[in-house]
């Protein structure tokens, strides 16, 4: 691929950091326009970077990150020794009498209990138009959505493992023996052995979804206060969908989720006992490609009311969209976005609903089609 | 190594520094439950991309970059979580080392005193008796260059991600 030189001096520019803002702007439109583009940076930006270790090696100073390494790693030990030892060369009676001393000595003995107890956790926060993934150290991988607040504990051993999740996220958890491993959020709790699943669970939307890929899970928690009284297990290809802030509605079992595909499955709906009124849909069989595509970068709407999409579309690129035409709200779309960027998703938006729109930046409204 | 990688995403050396030392530290307080000592070094990686995606996320390193620059920045880091990895997670140190060693000197030149001895492209062309806009091409031409003799092990996939995915109807 021939490259202008022009895009060759920016792009040295910004191996080198020298560049103007301007600048910056004018080289990066010119990667993100095409995958070739985008390659090319990406494998200059590459050897330029790793060709760091092709250096005359600065010995002193990786020397001094050893030691500084050995202090700290020494500093860790003699913190979990004193607490190790503490613990196992004493038995229990033992324990309590010391740490009732301790009580009476200093009142701020309890603190440091404390502290000993509340072990690290990690928070990961993806910001809007972002996405990421992680994997935890026992192999369970997690892919997070945009807009998503994912806490974990630092330090994985063989007790049960809790996360936090505000947000979306597809999980492969990794399977090991006799080991719980809980997601939580704001309102329900998922239990899992090893399996995959997506947890859709934003605290500004009114929808919470879990979607199971394979394997099983166990639900259970909390809808405005009340309390479901039976968790519930999910099969493969079944999506569990709560409605929070209704206070009228039924349970129900649904065969097929999306209208237009065949209804083969035609069991009638199961009621799930809750000690009150709060909405909770099961749908036996789910596409769920359509709901953890997301994380291969693909975004997949099937016959979604407006005003959802737009929510999804301002996390996923990081804009403001206003829905001016309220009759618009609840139009439905089907469609999906993969490497489109805002002007153009909207623009296809735009034409099949239709609708007419302004972009101004981040800041996206949506207007009443004038007449053509 | 690592250091380097860190400074692929976050460009102060001292930081890439610091990141790097946490993820030391967090692989020793987690060495225990690591499932094989083979997963230390993926260990290693994720957890310096985690660092500095975390690094990058404070408000207070925000507003040292341009929001274009973050942004391309994390995208980066994306791209690295999901699917690309660098030379350096391909132990070819060696034949990288040559790749830079067999550059033809004139490119070989302007490359090192940029890369290495951090000297702006105006520095290196008043000390080399140069145009500007030579300098920057022959910088652009040994990156070429090592890019031509390193092909077979540049940003390959992960390619397994795809293939199971999901269970099949």
């Amino acid at each position: 691929m021939e490259v202008e030189d022009k895009y060759k001096r920016l792009l040295i520019g910004q191996l080198r950091e020298e560049l103007t803002q301007k600048e910056q702007n004018e080289l990066f439109a010119w990667v993100y326009e095409s995958p070739q583009h985008k390659k090319l940076f990406y494998e200059l930006k590459d050897i330029w970077d790793s060709s760091k270790i092709a250096q005359p090696k600065n010995q002193d100073r990786q020397q001094e990150e050893w030691a500084k390494l050995w202090t700290e790693i020494e500093k860790l030990e003699k913190k979990t020794d004193t607490l190790d030892g503490f613990l196992w060369s004493r038995n229990l009676r033992e324990i309590y009498k010391i740490a009732a001393i301790l009580v009476v000595a200093f009142g701020a003995s309890w603190f440091l209990l404390n502290q000993l107890q509340t072990d690290d956790y990690n928070t990961l926060e993806v910001p809007y138009g972002a996405r990421t993934n992680i994997t935890l150290t026992d192999g369970t991988k997690i892919w997070l959505n945009s807009g998503t607040t994912f806490k974990y504990p630092a330090k994985l051993d063989q007790k049960d493992v809790d996360v936090f999740l505000e947000g979306e996220a597809f999980f492969e958890v990794a399977h090991l023996k006799n080991r719980k491993f809980n997601v939580k959020t704001s309102t329900i709790n998922i239990q899992v052995l090893g399996t995959s699943f997506n947890v859709k669970s934003y605290d500004d939307d009114d929808q919470i979804e879990a979607t199971l890929v394979n394997g099983s899970i166990r639900i259970e928690g909390q809808l405005d206060h009340k309390t479901i009284r039976e968790p519930i297990l999910l099969k493969p290809n079944q999506q569990a969908t709560f409605v929070k802030g209704k206070s009228d509605f039924q349970i129900t079992r649904i065969a097929e989720k999306s209208p237009q595909e065949d209804s083969l499955n035609t069991q009638a709906p199961a009621t799930i006992p809750l000690e009150s009124k709060a909405s909770l849909t099961i749908f036996e069989k789910v596409k769920v490609e359509d709901y953890t595509s997301w994380k291969d970068h693909v975004l997949v709407f099937k016959s979604e009311p407006l005003v959802d999409l737009v929510r999804q579309m301002e996390r996923w690129y990081d804009v403001k969209i206003e829905i001016t035409d309220k009759s618009l709200k609840y139009s439905r779309y089907t469609g999906t976005f993969e490497n489109e960027t805002i002007e153009q998703a909207i623009e296809a938006l735009s034409l099949s609903l239709p609708f007419d729109y302004t972009i101004d930046k981040n800041e996206i409204e949506i207007l009443t089609k004038k007449d053509s | 190594m690592l250091v380097a990688y860190a400074q692929k995403f976050v460009h102060d050396e001292e930081v890439a520094y610091d990141l790097v030392q946490d993820a030391f530290l967090n692989l020793w307080r987690n060495f225990s439950s690591l499932s094989n000592p083979k997963a230390a070094k993926s260990y290693l990686f994720t957890s310096v991309r985690n660092n500095c995606l975390n690094h990058l996320s404070k408000k207070s390193v925000r507003n040292k970059y341009s929001e274009e620059s973050l942004r391309q920045k994390i995208e980066e880091i994306n791209d690295y979580q999901t699917a690309y990895s660098s030379l350096l997670e391909k132990e070819i140190e060696e034949k990288l080392r040559k790749a830079v060693a067999s550059l033809p000197e004139k490119y070989q030149q302007p490359f090192r005193l940029s890369r290495f001895e951090n000297q702006s492209t105006k520095e290196i062309a008043e000390q080399l008796d140069l145009p500007v806009r030579t300098v920057e091409t022959r910088i652009y031409r040994a990156l070429k260059q090592i890019k031509i003799e390193l092909q077979d092990y540049l940003l390959l996939f992960f390619v397994h991600r795809r293939a199971n995915k999901f269970p099949s109807k």
